[in-house]
C-alpha cells in the first residue's frame, strides 16, 4: 500500500466508475462520503510509519515510481490532503441538494486527484505540466457544461497554457542556481521568468481578466469548485518554490514586489466588485481579492506571513463554497445572475440570501465572521509596513462590503408579486444554516481555522521558520 | 548539417508565416503539420531521433484529430480574396516578429549553447504563436496559436531537459490541446446546425 495509490489513484478510479452513473445525487453522496473517508484517513494514518491495528501491521509507503519519476506524498502532506479532501467532500455532499450535472462529481474527483499528483510529482517542477493537463481537463468540463467555448474559457486556456513554458524554464534555471545562488544575471532571469509564470498561473494583476469572465459564463457551483481548487493548488505549488530556495524566500525585493502586486489585486478587485451588477462576475472578483490576500500574506515573509496565509485557507474555502452554493439556489429558477433578475429573490429564498450575505461579508473581513482574524492580521502587518498599503487593502475589502449592501437591497426589496416564503428544500436549509453557522463559529474561534495545520506535521520544512 | 539547419529554418519561416496568413482551415493545418516537421528536425539535432520523433508524431496526431473533427470550411472563409487589405498588415506584423526574434536569437544561442538557426526558429515560432493569439478570438485559431507557441518553446526546452517523462507529458499537453480544439469545433458545428 502506498500513499499515491490511496489519495491519487483510488479517487481517479472511483471517478471513472461514477461516470457510468447518470444520477447526480447518487454521485454526490458516493463521491462526498468517499472524499470524507480520504480526509479522515489522511488525518489518522501516518505515512511511512508502522501502525499496529491489533494483529495487523500497516505501513503506508510514501512513493510510487512512474515512468522513471516518483509520485511522493509524505507525512508532511497529510494536512494538505485533509484540507483538500475535507473541503471537496463538503462541495460534493452539498451538491446533492442543488442542481448539478451528473458528471460534476466524477470530473471534480479527477481534477482533485490530478492536482494532488501535481504536488506529489518529483522533480517538483514537473507539476507545471500536470497543472496544465488539469487546465485542459477543466476547459473540456466547462465546454461540456455550457455547450460552447466562451471567451472567458478561451482566455483562461491561453493564460494558463502560456504559464507552462515560463515555469518549466525558470525551474530549470533555479535548479542550476541551487549550486551558485550568487550569479546575479541568472537570478534575475530566473525570478523574472518565475514571476511571469506564476502571474499567469495564479491570475495575478494584470492577467486576472479571465476570472470574472469565466464566472459570468459558467454555472456558479462548478466554477466555484474549479476556481477554489485551482488557485489553492497553484498557491501551494508556488510555496514549494519558496520553501526550496532560501535566497528567493529571503529576497526583500521579491517580497516587496509580491506585496505591491497583491495590493493592486485587492484594491482593483474591490473597486471593480463594488460596481458589479452580475453576481457571477462579483464572485470572480472575490476570488481575485482572496488570491491577493494570500499573496500579500506570503509576501510578508517569515512565520507571521505564513501563519496568516494558513489562517486564510479554511474560512475562505468555506465562504467561497457557501457563496457558490447560495448562487446555485438563487438562480435555480432563472439562470441569469444579474442583480435585476434576482430582484426580491431573497423574499422567496431568505435562507440563501442571508447565507450569501454572510459569505461575502466574511470575505470582506467583517468582525465576528470567519475571515476576520486572518484579515485583521494582514491589515496590522500592512499598516506596520506602510499606511498607504493598509488603506488600499481596506479599500478592497470595503468594495466587497458595498457589493453586499447592494445585493441585500436588491434581494429584499419589497415586491407585491413576491410574498415572504421559504422555497428552499430541507436539505438546502440544513446546508445553508450549517454554512452560516460555520461563518460565525470560525469568526468567534479563529484558532479552529489553523488547528489542522498545527495538529498535523508541518507542511513545509523551512517556510514559516 | 549546417546547410540542412538553415534550410529547415527557411521552411519553418514559410510554414509559420503561412499559418498566420492562411484564411482557410485546410491550409492552416497543412502549415502546422509542416511546422512540426521542422520542429522534428531541430529537436533531433539536440535530443536524438527518438525524442524528435515523439514531437513529430504528436504534432501530426494533433493535426489529424483537428482535421477529423473539423466540420468543413465555411462559405465566407472560402470566398475571401487571396490577398485582402488586412493581409498586408499581417505581413508587416510577422515581419516585426521576424526582426525581433532575429535580434534576440543571438543572445539565446550564446546563453544555451544551441545553434543560431534553432534559437531563431524557436523564438520566431513563439512570437508567431503569440501574434496568432492576439489577432483572433476563434477557438480553432487559438488552439493553433497555442500549439505554435508550445512548439517553439519545446525546441528550446529540449536542449536543457531531455527527460522522457517531460517529453511524454509535453506530448500529453499537445494532444490534450488538440482534443480541446476538436471538441470546440464539434460544439461550434452543433451550434451552427441548430
Amino acid at each position: 500500500m502506498n500513499a499515491p495509490f490511496i489519495w491519487i489513484f483510488l479517487p481517479a478510479a472511483l471517478a471513472i466508475l461514477l461516470l457510468l452513473f447518470r444520477n447526480a445525487r447518487l454521485n454526490a453522496i458516493i463521491g462526498g462520503f468517499f472524499c470524507l473517508f480520504l480526509a479522515i484517513t489522511a488525518f489518522l494514518l501516518p505515512i511511512d510509519a508502522a501502525l499496529s491495528l491489533g494483529q495487523f501491521n500497516l505501513k503506508i509507503a510514501p512513493a510510487v515510481n512512474l515512468l522513471g519519476r516518483r509520485l511522493t506524498l509524505e507525512n508532511a502532506d497529510r494536512a494538505l490532503l485533509v484540507f483538500l479532501y475535507g473541503m471537496t467532500s463538503l462541495w460534493f455532499l452539498a451538491s446533492a441538494s442543488v442542481e448539478t450535472k451528473p458528471h460534476f462529481v466524477p470530473t471534480g474527483l479527477v481534477l482533485t486527484a490530478l492536482l494532488i499528483s501535481a504536488l506529489a510529482v518529483e522533480p517538483f517542477l514537473y507539476a507545471a505540466l500536470l497543472i496544465e493537463l488539469a487546465v485542459l481537463f477543466i476547459t473540456l468540463i466547462l465546454a461540456a457544461s455550457t455547450h460552447r467555448p466562451g471567451k472567458g474559457a478561451l482566455r483562461f486556456l491561453i493564460f494558463q497554457t502560456l504559464a507552462l513554458p515560463f515555469i518549466l524554464f525558470s525551474g530549470w534555471l533555479l535548479t542550476g542556481l541551487e549550486a551558485n545562488p550568487g550569479d546575479v544575471a541568472s537570478v534575475t532571469r530566473a525570478v523574472t521568468l518565475l514571476g511571469l509564470g506564476f502571474s499567469l498561473l495564479l491570475a495575478v494583476f494584470p492577467f486576472y481578466t479571465w476570472i470574472p469572465m469565466l464566472a459570468e459564463e459558467n454555472p456558479p457551483y462548478l466554477i466555484g469548485f474549479i476556481l477554489w481548487t485551482l488557485t489553492t493548488i497553484s498557491t501551494f505549488f508556488g510555496l514549494g518554490f519558496l520553501d526550496r530556495y532560501t535566497w528567493l524566500r529571503e529576497s526583500p525585493d521579491f517580497l516587496t514586489a509580491l506585496q505591491l502586486v497583491s495590493v493592486v489585486m485587492i484594491a482593483s478587485g474591490g473597486l471593480l466588485a463594488a460596481f458589479q451588477r452580475h453576481l457571477g462576475r462579483l464572485f470572480g472578483y472575490a476570488v481575485i481579492i482572496e488570491t491577493g490576500f494570500s499573496l500579500f500574506a506570503i509576501g510578508l515573509g517569515g512565520q507571521y506571513g505564513f501563519t496568516s496565509f494558513l489562517l486564510l485557507l479554511v474560512p475562505r474555502a468555506l465562504a467561497l463554497a457557501l457563496w457558490a452554493y447560495t448562487l446555485s439556489i438563487l438562480t435555480a429558477n432563472s439562470p441569469k445572475m444579474e442583480l435585476e433578475a434576482l430582484r426580491s429573490a431573497g423574499r422567496s429564498r431568505p435562507y440563501a440570501a442571508v447565507a450569501l450575505a454572510l459569505a461575502i461579508l466574511s470575505l470582506s473581513g467583517l468582525p465576528m465572521l470567519a475571515s476576520f482574524a486572518a484579515h485583521l492580521a494582514i491589515w496590522n502587518a500592512a499598516a506596520d509596513l506602510s499606511f498607504s498599503l493598509a488603506i488600499w487593502i481596506l479599500i478592497g475589502s470595503f468594495g466587497l462590503t458595498i457589493a453586499t449592501l447592494r445585493i441585500l437591497f436588491n434581494l429584499f426589496v419589497p415586491s407585491e408579486n413576491t410574498p415572504w416564503q421559504t422555497q428552499e428544500t430541507w436539505g438546502q436549509k440544513i446546508f445553508l444554516s450549517l454554512g452560516g453557522l460555520a461563518m460565525f463559529l470560525f469568526g468567534l474561534f479563529p484558532q479552529w481555522a489553523i488547528a489542522l495545520w498545527t495538529t498535523l506535521p508541518p507542511l513545509f520544512q523551512r517556510l514559516g521558520q | 548539417m549546417l546547410v540542412a539547419n538553415w534550410f529547415a529554418l527557411l521552411v519553418l519561416f514559410i510554414a509559420a508565416t503561412g499559418l498566420f496568413l492562411a484564411r482557410t482551415w485546410r491550409w492552416q493545418i497543412i502549415f502546422t503539420a509542416v511546422q512540426y516537421a521542422t520542429v522534428f528536425w531541430f529537436v533531433q539535432t539536440q535530443a536524438g531521433i527518438a525524442i524528435g520523433a515523439v514531437k513529430l508524431i504528436t504534432g501530426w496526431m494533433v493535426c489529424a484529430v483537428i482535421v477529423l473533427s473539423h466540420p468543413g470550411s465555411t462559405s465566407s472563409e472560402e470566398k475571401e480574396a487571396l490577398l485582402p487589405p488586412e493581409q498586408f498588415f499581417r505581413l508587416v506584423t510577422i515581419s516585426i516578429a521576424l526582426a525581433l526574434s532575429l535580434a534576440a536569437a543571438g543572445n539565446l544561442s550564446n546563453w544555451l549553447g544551441v545553434s543560431f538557426p534553432l534559437a531563431w526558429g524557436a523564438l520566431f515560432l513563439i512570437g508567431t504563436g503569440l501574434i496568432v493569439l492576439g489577432f483572433t478570438s476563434q477557438p480553432f485559431r487559438i488552439i493553433l496559436g497555442l500549439l505554435t507557441t508550445l512548439a517553439g518553446f519545446e525546441m528550446v526546452y529540449v536542449t536543457v531537459e531531455k527527460s522522457v517523462l517531460v517529453a511524454g507529458l509535453l506530448a500529453g499537453v499537445n494532444l490534450s490541446l488538440g482534443l480541446v480544439g476538436a471538441y470546440y469545433l464539434t460544439l461550434q458545428a452543433q451550434e451552427e446546425t441548430e
